[in-house]
């Protein structure tokens, strides 16, 4: 190659070679003539051929060539700029350019170098041992997945886990979960299901001397450089998980220990009014009335505690059915007879002829009934009415619109109106949550229907309640239509 | 009249309330058996070969689930047991009953539905025998 201003006799061009900076020259048209190795290198070149003949403008993003045509460097000047390079990938590379003309014999040729730019380093440094300061310290296990491998675990993961983060590395993270959870998990760390938004997994983790632990993950998807990273947040609840199991086992045997001495007094009382009845006078008589009524109540509350409880740890398995709701309403009013008579109360029965079983728990519905209609009864004044509708939800109700609601399923909508003092406004949704009462000293502890709406809910209904103080109250809830009935 | 009458076997380890059960179904003209654990459960079992067991499940040294589990899958798998608890869950009436009871009380209870169930038992157990063992009051 013959350049005029060089003198190959003296190597000049291999010269060339030795500097970090990328180096060309470009010819009269401006097309490279010659590029050094560390040019190639810069953009990702396997050599400098795959650049010969190019226009070396093309080397840079549009606008950028366009700027250094405008800054037009005069004969022998030397122009420096900052500005970036285009990578072989297309990405843009940071660097400080000179760009020299110079004319022999009225041809222009044109010499340039690149030096990439120097990032300031000390602040990445501080940045990036602040960051793994804050992971290594972390209270959550941490661990860093690339294409399934793991690159990086914190001291907290190794605590966890009981193996030094090279070991995770060498075993995977999935091989760590149960194998109950592990295939979702080694879908999502090996990139086979795609996660595009942070995701959240309860699984269980054995250690490296076999104990499980109960642990939240969340898994977060990062982008960089078109590359997916995943952090893992590992979080150990198998402390919270056993205080839920000492809770409900505590609740079950409290309930258990509540409920044999009530079954002996109950029976005791049972004997008593039917050996010595005819001994006793009606007031007696009626003492032991209220005494067996007073534990049938207590029996309801232990009922709704257990109930909640079950709820609360998520115990409860629904088994479902097609399931005849005038049909459970007349075994609650049965069931309630004896308190509806005491109190002269009429229930007003409003039901269509023709109407198919909702798609439910018949013994859980049948707890819906009885824990709304003891609440129509806890506050309807002797003598009054209550009344029960039952009959199919208008198609076009915005209640089937709400969240929680099947699609394009019929629902069947039960209205439980009493004579009552009604509700506060402020209370009309608050008495659906566990132990709100509006009187706090009413009758009840304030669970049943707060069961109502755990059971409604998880028959994917609603359940709500409407009130105009002094008017009475009406509770409703909707149940989905058993398909194909 | 001792030749006709019926036995139940009660296992209960609540003093009181075993009592007062042994006196309900005496009262109804049943001869009864008690016992007060799993182990006494299945001795006074095999000694009184009784004709129903009305059966606790919370019980010391062995629970109610395996001792009903025990007799369902021995000599004895035609005596029809009541599982009588304090659990009452849906899903624990449906435990008991999958372990092979015949029936489920929960306490506290009433006589009557305890009463009907053990009537409704025995007859279903003897398809031709003599009127309502536990209908006469002795």
């Amino acid at each position: 190659m013959e350049i005029p201003f060089l003198d190959a006799a003296k190597g000049s061009l291999e010269l060339l070679e030795e500097f970090q900076e990328g180096i060309w020259i470009a010819d009269n048209h401006g097309r490279i003539v010659f590029a050094n190795r560390a040019l190639a290198r810069l953009i990702g070149h396997d050599g400098p051929e795959a650049l010969a003949g190019k226009p070396w403008r093309e080397m840079f993003p549009a606008g950028e060539a366009a700027r250094f045509t405008r800054l037009r460097p005069g004969a022998g000047a030397r122009t420096v700029a900052e500005s970036s390079i285009l990578a072989s990938d297309n990405h843009q590379i940071p660097v400080t350019i000179a760009l020299f003309r110079r004319t022999v014999d009225e041809d222009a040729w044109y010499v340039g170098s690149v030096l990439p730019a120097i990032a300031p380093k000390p602040k990445v440094e501080a940045a990036e041992s602040a960051s793994r300061q804050v992971m290594d310290n972390s209270v959550d296990g941490i661990c860093v997945v690339e294409d399934g491998r793991v690159v990086y675990a914190n001291r907290r993961f190794e605590e966890m886990t009981g193996y030094t983060a090279s070991q995770v590395s060498h075993l995977g993270f999935d091989r760590l979960v149960a194998q109950k959870d592990r295939a979702t998990i080694t879908e999502v760390l090996s990139g086979a299901r795609k996660i595009i938004a942070p995701v959240h997994y309860e699984i269980r983790v054995i250690n490296r001397s076999g104990h499980e632990l109960d642990c939240e993950l969340r898994i977060v998807p990062t982008e960089s450089n078109g590359r997916t990273t995943l952090l893992c947040f590992l979080r150990d609840v198998s402390e919270l998980k056993q205080a839920e199991r000492v809770r409900t086992d505590f609740i079950a045997m409290v309930s258990h220990d509540l409920r044999t001495p009530l079954a002996a007094i109950k029976e005791a009382m049972s004997l008593l009014s039917e050996t010595a009845a005819s001994r006793l006078e009606e007031r007696q008589r009626r003492y032991l009335t209220i005494a067996r009524e007073e534990i049938d109540r207590l029996n309801r509350m232990i009922d709704n505690l257990v109930e909640v409880s079950r709820m609360d740890s998520g115990k409860v398995i629904l088994r479902f059915d097609a399931v005849d709701l005038p049909e459970l309403l007349s075994t609650a009013i049965e069931s309630m007879s004896l308190l509806v008579s005491k109190r002269n109360l009429i229930v007003e029965r409003n039901i269509p002829s023709r109407l198919p079983p909702v798609m439910g728990d018949r013994d859980r519905l049948l707890r819906v009934f009885n824990n709304v209609l003891d609440n129509a009864i806890k506050y309807t004044p002797r003598g009054g009415t209550i009344r029960v509708d039952i009959g199919f939800v208008d198609p076009g109700a915005k209640v089937l619109t709400e969240k929680g609601i099947l699609a394009n399923t019929g629902y069947v909508q039960v209205t439980v109106s009493d004579d009552g003092p009604g509700i506060p406004a402020e209370f009309l949704d608050r008495i659906f949550g566990k132990f709100e009462r509006v009187d706090p000293h009413g009758p009840g502890i304030g669970l049943g229907l707060a069961i109502v709406r755990s059971i409604v809910e998880m028959h994917y209904g609603k359940v709500w309640a409407e009130s105009n103080l002094g008017e009475g109250a009406k509770f409703s809830f909707i149940l989905p239509v058993k398909e194909n009935s | 009249m001792n030749d006709t009458k019926k036995k139940i076997l009660v296992v209960e380890d609540e003093d009181n309330l075993r009592e007062l059960v042994q006196s309900r179904l005496e009262r109804e003209g049943f001869d009864v058996v008690t016992a007060a654990d799993g182990f006494q459960a299945v001795i006074k079992a095999r000694e009184a070969q009784p004709d129903l067991v009305i059966l606790d499940l919370m019980i010391p040294k062995m629970d109610g689930y395996t001792v009903c589990r025990l007799f369902k899958s021995s000599g004895m798998a035609q005596i029809p047991i009541i599982m009588f608890t304090a659990r009452s869950s849906p899903d624990d009436v449906r435990r008991g009953l999958d372990t092979g009871a015949d029936a489920y009380v929960c306490k506290p209870f009433e006589s009557s539905v305890l009463l009907s169930k053990v009537t409704e038992l025995l007859k279903m157990g003897e398809p031709a025998a003599k009127p309502q063992a536990g209908s006469g009051k002795s």
